[in-house]
């Protein structure tokens, strides 16, 4: 459980200390990329919690759709035509969706150990 | 959680969180990058350090006024208001000034004199542009063809008259008093005159400025316009 907190804490300290910036013309992309990052990592949560996870769905899913996303900006930026916002509304909605499922679950799974204990007792 | 699930989830949280810290960085730097060089920085921090200077000679000033409040007795206080009061009568131009400064007289061109133009009053424009050009350097007071030149002054064309506070200018010849604050101010706002585009701009109107040299003591008239205060009120003592 700890483990996925601390590489998260490791990847934003990096991040932070490397002092790393981006053009301001490819920050779309980024917070594009953020995004589907933000999708997929929630969906994988989601699936586990189903237990419906699959390893290579979740990896292949998180770079596959951070790619999607940034080239999908980036058609949208050569056409003229603000394509990124179809990944952003997309991304969006699954996004509250997943974390809806996971609210559930874990209300679902909090009431049966309150149940449990009461009955235990 | 199996311990490959955690290792990949630990992994692409890295990943996320390395972008996070991306975007972060990059949002919170200013956008436009300072292209200034060495020689535009020492510059404006020369403009700084005249604020600088100002506001401590400003400064200064006040606690010296401050100090002469906190040492007086109470017969003395009457005389150091009306002292405080002289003074801001003074910078107003409510009073007479004597001062290091120069007489700078309008005139017809000697060529339009020749040539038998009639002499046209000073335009407007002209005269504004003369008085940006002394206030180019700080703590001139004017004095135009015998018109004190305050901050409440004001310089209209009435119907192709040029006017001063509301009075005529009589048609060239005429004269402009400057007062500086010393006489090297005096010096530097005469040479820079001298030097500046202002001659030719007379010129162009056939008149041409005549510049005396600085002298220790010129004296100008006070403000004769009065004012109104529209937005401070007088204290009673009771309240």
């Amino acid at each position: 459980m700890w483990l996925p907190l601390l590489g998260l804490l490791l990847g934003v300290s990096l991040g932070l200390l490397s002092d790393i910036q981006i053009p301001q013309v490819y920050n779309n992309y980024l917070s594009i990329a953020i995004l589907a990052a933000f999708d997929t990592l929630f969906g994988g949560i989601r699936a586990h919690l189903q237990q419906v996870y699959d390893d290579r769905v979740f990896v292949s899913g998180f770079f596959f759709n951070i790619l999607l996303a940034a080239a999908l900006a980036f058609i949208g930026v050569h056409l003229g035509l603000d394509l990124y916002l179809a990944a952003v509304f997309a991304f969006g909605v699954r996004l509250f969706q997943n974390i809806a499922v996971i609210r559930r679950i874990l209300l679902a799974k909090w009431t049966s150990r309150k149940q449990n204990s009461s009955t235990n007792v | 959680m199996s311990g490959k699930v955690n290792w990949k989830f630990t992994l692409i949280l890295c990943i996320v969180g390395f972008m996070l810290a991306l975007q972060y960085n990059s949002m919170n730097t200013p956008s436009t990058r300072d292209t200034r060089d060495m020689w535009a920085i020492r510059n404006e921090l020369a403009k700084e350090k005249k604020i600088h200077s100002e506001l401590l000679g400003e400064i200064r000033e006040v606690d010296q006024t401050l100090a002469s409040y906190t040492e007086l007795t109470n017969e003395k206080t009457a005389e150091a208001l009306q002292n405080t009061l002289d003074k801001l009568y003074k910078q107003a131009g409510f009073m007479p000034t004597t001062g290091p400064g120069f007489v700078i007289e309008v005139a017809p061109s000697p060529e339009s004199i020749a040539f038998g133009y009639e002499v046209e009053p000073l335009s407007s424009e002209l005269l504004t542009r003369f008085i940006n050009v002394v206030n180019q350097y700080k703590g001139n007071e004017l004095e135009i063809d015998e018109k004190r030149f305050t901050t409440l002054s004001w310089i209209r064309d009435i119907n192709g008259k040029l006017t001063v506070n509301g009075e005529n200018v009589s048609t060239p010849p005429f004269k402009i008093k400057v007062v500086s604050p010393t006489i090297e101010d005096s010096k530097k706002l005469y040479n820079h005159l001298l030097s500046s585009a202002i001659q030719d701009e007379f010129y162009l109107d056939n008149l041409i400025l005549t510049i005396s040299k600085p002298v220790d003591h010129i004296t100008l008239q006070s403000w004769t316009g009065g004012f109104e205060n529209q937005f401070l009120k007088e204290q009673t003592k009771e309240e």
